[in-house]
């Protein structure tokens, strides 16, 4: 009984009868046997409470992995009796060679899941198994016939983030491998859990569990340059209760190097501060391993403002690490989701959400992990109404400044043709145009009109982004038609208009100055 | 020659002579005295006087020693008359004589009654003073003895720039005189040298140029006659009958009796009547028949033809009885079409005729176009549009446009009503189906089957629109089913646009270059009480024209679309009904979205600038100023839809304007401008319109090609950059998406392209749940589509269908060209009139 509760207890508890002396916890205690014997029962009066304290003063990094696999064969006539007993013995025995002491292995065939198929497996929820397994991880493996050959599936529930991972499936032929592919499928849904120490913007330092006590064969050590890593915070209360458990969203740790306990990472996270500074004793930082298994991942994004409105069309850019790299582009669809493939590396991808020109939103992503996942952004409609009526006061804009230029070389071309009739109702029809302080009276009611909407929204970007639109349009007013060109045309005109009227009192003796004038105009026409 | 020695001589007796009085001509065999009449500038009587050893030495030519005039010489001149004397027929050339023709006549005639001839002014002298009776009997002596002289002058030299000698009139005895060979004449004889030779067109400008001397010199008329016979002739050799026959006709309209004329007419009418019989077009062999009965009455081939016809009527007449007891109706119609054509007045015809047409009935339409195998958004035409409505099934089609909106019918349900405050509709499907339909009862599984189709992301036909409007379908019984939706639409028959899995009412049957034909899908019962139409048949024509020609004849029946220009030419027509169609039609410009240089703003404007579209629709379209059929429009949708906002005016027309634009485009396209590619409907006159923009384009400074016909029918999606297509909106509100990202369906990756600000608009319409609303975006939609030039919308025009009245049952103002088609009745007519 005690064995199966506390396997450590068993092992110091099989050197003391060899040598009737034990390091226990580190300390070594001489004791007799009734010494022993009173230890014995003080064990058996009260397990729980030194298994408590016990994980308590237990060092993360010398702290097993305490693994419950639940293995459920079909009921299939081929898979006999025998067949189970030796896939299970075989089974427990790589479990030893290869993990070691990393983990305390606990391994039982279940009837619970009938049939037990890949199928139902996947259908099995996290409360089946949360409250009544006290062990870090639950693997909950199926073993079945398949067409020709055979099936295994397993999950396998986190205790430490109260998750049921997605369900992972091998097939395979040969009915001698069959504990070797449970193992394997064991080893692919292992994943290490980590306790995050002192970290700055580029290094996050982490204590690995059990890194201490390594596997016996160092290819199955859980933390390996390259793995990932999902931080979270886990709410513990007085008694040491989980209150609750929360992630760190679009955020992720890389393994860079691993020693033993120690690692160190590095984070990529779409949040400027993505792991608090400020340690309480009763929230643990942590980290546990992530693998993508599914070849992509929908994402989902949702108005921030209006609960549950899919935001369509926005695009979602993939952007390279190769910065000359075109970002392959994807436009949410009517749900207002992406499917972002997996990556090919298992690193993050970056995404960056648009609302044409605006980023909405720039985060690392890992796709593959879940088939379905969401993100919150300000639907970014004020800004865009802002943008189309904006793009219509430009268009009249253009059209005033081009239409202004044709008049203004017609204007010259019929006064150098001495057509000052012509040219007179060319200079009155420019006057009559719509000149600058229309179009600055329009754009300010537009910018109002944004601002406003935008502040009631209580979206300061959307603000920031109608302001610069709106600076940017005013720029071009500014620049385009203010009345100094016709001014200065107006002058042009005027001065040969006076040469020529000298010209003819005069009897040509002014034609040179007329002539001058005359190319001032080209020139002055012709400068930029 | 003869003119210069003439002249020459006649100078050099001058000075010999002093006085000049005298000349002594060589040819002279008598002497007349010369009297001086005409004053100082006395005339030189040839054929007096001494004669001189040089003279001799250089007589006048022979006639048959004179060189014909050049072609030249006759079309430009100077002109020449030929004096054939008696002695040795020497030829004299001179300027024309006059009085001409006749002149030797009319010195003969005044010889023999010279009272009659007598000048008024004899009784004065030059002073005006009349003269008195001496001095009248002096004068009267005097002009009598020149009544035998011919006044001639010596032709003019062009080479000469004074001609003096040209002036010098000399007399000439007409008893010298054999005959005189006129300019004209010389005229003749060449144009009879031409049409020796087959020259036609020379003979011909020969002709004119003498009709343009004298319209009734004698012998022109008969070298016309001859112009036609040999031009005839001429055109036959070159396989132009047709050509050859109107000459024929015009000479014998001229003169029936020209030789040869009724042969050759009868071997031409009957080179051309072969020619259409052996190709089937028996209208033409008619029409050439009875164009030599006019001529011709009992002409042979008249007669052989009238028999071949009218006996070949009446063994198809009797074939089609035949075939009609065999219950081969069809065939049996057929035939007796055949024999309307053959020869109308047949015996019997009209009773067997009409029969079979109310039996099956055959519509024929005239088209310009035909249906495309391959079809996508941009290239579609009129046509697809036709055979989609009669091949293929919807559950709802439009049936009347009831002040801004569509109201819609079903041939499926007896009922569709929104429950659940309109996000559940419950479909009651009809368990029966009306004797004259064409498909069968639709089961609510069938229906079903095809929308899991359209919700099945996977499936090829996956709709997204459909798909988020609709959350899931229930089947309640073989003919009730129910739709639960996710949102409570605006309007719920619009969302079920897409064809169904069910046959049309009507089967693509046969199908070649001249025409394609639908059969109905499911045949009428035969003991049904009425008939309606049973095959439709599409017949190709060029042009508008040509297709008008078609109904004027009666090998149509029906025109789905008429040309404006001709709309109230034909409404005056008392056997057509003349219908206007509910929906305008609006023609567009519309860009291609990959296409990257249409991305600029500044482009686009220019181009919708530089479009003159008001003269392009007068002149193109309209035909007249003053026709109200259609107008500049600014937006794509039709000006009285409940999306079209008035207070948008189109573009005006600025070249100026519009070059601007282009120096912007090119700066802000890096000092180039793209060569663009402008892709359109394959008919004639789309093309011809298309070619008229390209021209306007090109005066602001931009080159657009037009695509081939060949290339337009494989377009990839960057192989072009603009399409002229014509758009008949129904519901913009649903279909502006579509047609913007130019897909058949709303998809949410076509809108990449267009702009985000325009993209969230076009979601945010997808979104609005009422009416206010929806207007409210579509008003902004039309403002924001013509700031950014998205798209050119040109002008809107009524459409019109055009009937012959035997056809029956055509809504008044039809939505579309076959609408409710089934229900037509197809009254038996053929055309009695001689083509």
């Amino acid at each position: 009984m005690i064995m199966q509760l506390y396997p450590t207890f068993r092992r110091s508890f099989a050197r003391l009868i060899v040598k009737q002396s034990c390091v226990f916890n580190g300390r070594r205690i001489r004791m007799s046997l009734v010494a022993m014997c009173c230890v014995l029962s003080c064990a058996l009066n009260s397990t729980r409470g030194v298994l408590a304290q016990e994980e308590e003063e237990t060092p993360t990094e010398l702290k097993p992995y305490r693994v419950a696999v639940r293995v459920a064969i079909e009921a299939d006539p081929s898979l006999t009796p025998r067949f189970r007993a030796a896939v299970l013995q075989q089974l427990r025995e790589r479990c030893d060679s290869y993990w070691g002491r990393m983990c305390d292995v606990e391994i039982r065939q279940t009837p619970q899941l009938m049939p037990a198929t890949a199928e139902m497996l996947a259908r099995m929820s996290e409360e089946d198994l949360a409250s009544k397994d006290t062990h870090d991880k639950t693997f909950v493996i199926t073993l079945e016939s398949f067409g020709g050959g055979y099936r295994v599936s397993g999950r396998v529930w986190e205790a430490v983030t109260g998750e049921f991972s997605l369900p992972v499936t091998v097939n395979y032929y040969r009915r001698a491998e069959s504990a070797e592919k449970l193992f394997e499928l064991l080893s692919d849904l292992f994943e290490p859990i980590v306790e995050i120490g002192e970290f700055d913007s580029q290094t996050v330092f982490l204590k690995v569990r059990a890194g201490e006590i390594p596997p016996a064969d160092p290819d199955q050590s859980p933390m390996k340059p390259g793995r990932l890593l999902r931080p979270f915070y886990r709410f513990l209360s007085r008694e040491n209760e989980v209150l609750r458990i929360q992630s760190v969203p679009w955020t992720y740790l890389v393994v860079d190097e691993s020693n033993r306990a120690l690692a160190t990472s590095r984070p990529v996270s779409g949040l400027r501060v993505p792991l608090t500074t400020r340690r309480r004793r009763l929230v643990q930082v942590l980290a546990v391993g992530i693998r993508p298994q599914l070849e992509a991942t929908q994402l989902r994004l949702e108005s921030r403002h209006v609960a549950g409105q899919p935001l369509i069309g926005f695009t979602v850019q993939m952007l390279a690490d190769d910065q000359d790299e075109d970002p392959s582009r994807l436009i949410s669809d009517r749900q207002g989701a992406v499917t972002i493939p997996r990556s090919e590396d298992g690193e993050p991808v970056t995404l960056a959400i648009r609302s044409g020109r605006a980023l909405l939103a720039k985060l690392p992503f890992v796709a593959g992990l879940v088939p379905e996942s969401e993100l919150s952004l300000p639907d970014d409609s004020v800004r865009l109404g802002v943008e189309g009526e904006l793009s219509v006061l430009e268009a009249e804009i253009t059209d005033a400044v081009a239409g202004r230029a044709v008049m203004m070389s017609r204007a010259r071309l019929h006064a150098r043709e001495n057509q000052w009739e012509q040219t007179d109702a060319l200079i009155q029809q420019i006057d009559a145009q719509r000149g600058a302080d229309y179009y600055r009276t329009e754009l300010t009611i537009i910018r109002e009109r944004g601002v406003s909407s935008a502040a009631a929204r209580g979206d300061r970007a959307a603000e920031r982004r109608i302001e610069r639109l709106c600076t940017q349009t005013e720029e071009l007013i500014d620049r385009y038609l203010t009345l100094d060109k016709v001014q200065q045309l107006k002058e042009e005109l005027a001065e040969l208009r006076a040469d020529l009227k000298e010209d003819a009192n005069n009897g040509g003796r002014s034609r040179a100055r007329r002539e001058r004038g005359a190319r001032s105009v080209q020139r002055k026409r012709n400068s930029p | 020659m003869t003119i210069q020695w003439l002249s020459e001589l006649a100078m050099r007796l001058r000075l010999m002579a002093g006085t000049a009085f005298l000349l002594i001509f060589t040819v002279a065999v008598t002497s007349v005295h010369a009297p001086s009449v005409f004053g100082q500038d006395e005339p030189v009587v040839i054929g007096d006087g001494e004669q001189s050893e040089e003279e001799e030495e250089k007589p006048p030519p022979k006639l048959e020693e004179m060189e014909f005039p050049s072609v030249e010489q006759l079309m430009k001149g100077p002109p020449v008359d030929w004096i054939v004397l008696k002695k040795e027929e020497r030829v004299i050339a001179v300027q024309p004589v006059t009085p001409r023709p006749g002149t030797l006549e009319h010195i003969e005639a005044r010889m023999k009654k010279p009272a009659e001839h007598e000048p008024d002014d004899l009784r004065f002298d030059e002073e005006g003073n009349e003269l008195d009776a001496a001095g009248l009997v002096r004068a009267r002596r005097i002009w009598r003895q020149s009544l035998p002289y011919l006044s001639v002058y010596l032709p003019l030299d062009p080479n000469d720039r004074y001609n003096l000698a040209a002036d010098d009139e000399y007399l000439l005895h007409e008893r010298h005189i054999d005959r005189i060979i006129y300019f004209e004449d010389l005229m003749l004889q060449q144009i009879d040298r031409f049409l020796d030779k087959k020259q036609i067109s020379e003979a011909y400008e020969m002709l004119v140029a003498l009709r343009g001397r004298d319209p009734k010199w004698p012998g022109t008329p008969l070298r016309e006659q001859r112009l036609l016979f040999e031009e005839a002739a001429v055109f036959l050799k070159k396989g132009q009958p047709e050509f050859a026959l109107v000459n024929l006709e015009l000479l014998h309209a001229r003169a029936p009796g020209f030789t040869g004329l009724p042969n050759e007419l009868g071997r031409v009418a009957d080179q051309l009547m072969t020619t259409a019989d052996q190709v089937g077009e028996l209208r033409r062999v008619r029409h050439f028949l009875n164009r030599l009965k006019i001529q011709l009455p009992q002409h042979p081939i008249v007669l052989k033809w009238t028999e071949t016809l009218s006996s070949r009527a009446a063994e198809l007449v009797a074939a089609a009885e035949t075939a009609e007891k065999a219950g081969q109706i069809e065939d049996a119609l057929t035939k007796a079409e055949t024999a309307a054509k053959t020869w109308p007045s047949t015996e019997g015809l009209s009773r067997a005729y009409n029969r079979l047409a109310m039996r099956y009935q055959r519509l024929r339409v005239g088209v310009l176009l035909q249906p495309q195998d391959d079809v996508n958004v941009e290239s579609w035409t009129a046509a697809d549009a036709r055979r989609m409505q009669l091949t293929q099934t919807r559950l709802f089609e439009p049936e009347q446009l009831d002040g801004e909106i569509v109201r819609y019918r079903s041939r499926f349900f007896t009922e569709w009503e929104p429950t659940g405050l309109g996000r559940r509709i419950r479909f009651q499907l009809r368990p029966h189906r009306q004797s004259w339909e064409s498909q069968q009862v639709a089961l609510a599984g069938t229906l079903i089957n095809r929308f899991s189709e359209l919700l099945n992301p996977a499936a090829a036909d996956f709709d997204e629109r459909f798909s988020a409007n609709v959350s899931s379908v229930s089947l309640k019984s073989p003919f009730e089913f129910t739709l639960q939706l996710n949102a409570v639409p605006l309007r719920a028959e619009p969302l079920f646009t897409h064809t169904m899995n069910l046959p049309g009412a009507f089967q693509l049957a046969e199908r070649d270059e001249k025409s394609v034909t639908y059969r109905r899908t499911i045949p009428e019962p035969e003991d049904a009480e009425e008939f309606h139409t049973a095959e439709i048949i599409e017949i190709k024509y060029d042009s508008h024209e040509k297709a008008v020609q078609g109904l004027m004849r009666g090998e149509v029946s029906l025109l789905p679309h008429v040309p404006l220009r001709h709309v109230d030419r034909l409404a005056e027509d008392q056997s057509l009904s003349m219908r206007k169609y509910q929906l305008p039609v609006t023609h567009v410009i519309q860009f291609n979205l990959h296409s990257r240089p249409l991305r600029n703003r500044a482009l686009r404007r220019a181009m919708a600038y530089a479009l003159n579209k008001q003269k392009l629709l007068v002149d193109h379209i309209l035909g007249s100023k003053e026709s109200e059929k259609g107008r500049l429009t600014s937006a794509p949708f039709p000006s009285k839809s409940y999306a079209f906002d008035s207070s948008v005016a189109p573009m005006n027309y600025d070249i100026g304007l519009a070059a601007a634009m282009v120096i912007a485009a090119r700066k802000e396209l890096g000092d180039k401008l793209p060569e663009l590619k402008l892709l359109c409907a394959p008919d004639a006159f789309s093309r011809e319109l298309a070619k008229q923009m390209i021209d306007s384009w090109s005066r602001a400074g931009l080159t657009v090609h037009l695509i081939s016909e060949a290339d337009a029918a494989k377009t990839q999606n960057d192989s072009w950059d603009l399409v002229y297509r014509t758009v008949s909106m129904r519901e913009p509100a649903v279909e502006l998406w579509p047609f913007l990202t130019l897909q058949p369906t709303a998809k949410v990756s076509m809108l990449e392209h267009l702009p985000s600000w325009l993209r969230q608009e076009l979601v945010e319409l997808e979104r609005a749940a009422n009416w206010e609303r929806t207007r409210e975006l579509l008003y902004r939609l039309h403002r924001h589509l013509v700031a950014e030039s998205h798209l050119i919308p040109l002008w809107e025009v009524d459409q019109y269908q055009v009937a012959r009245k035997t056809i029956r049952g055509i809504p008044i103002e039809p939505m579309t060209a076959y609408d409710r088609v089934e229900q037509w009745t197809i009254g038996p007519w053929y055309s009695r009139t001689e083509p």
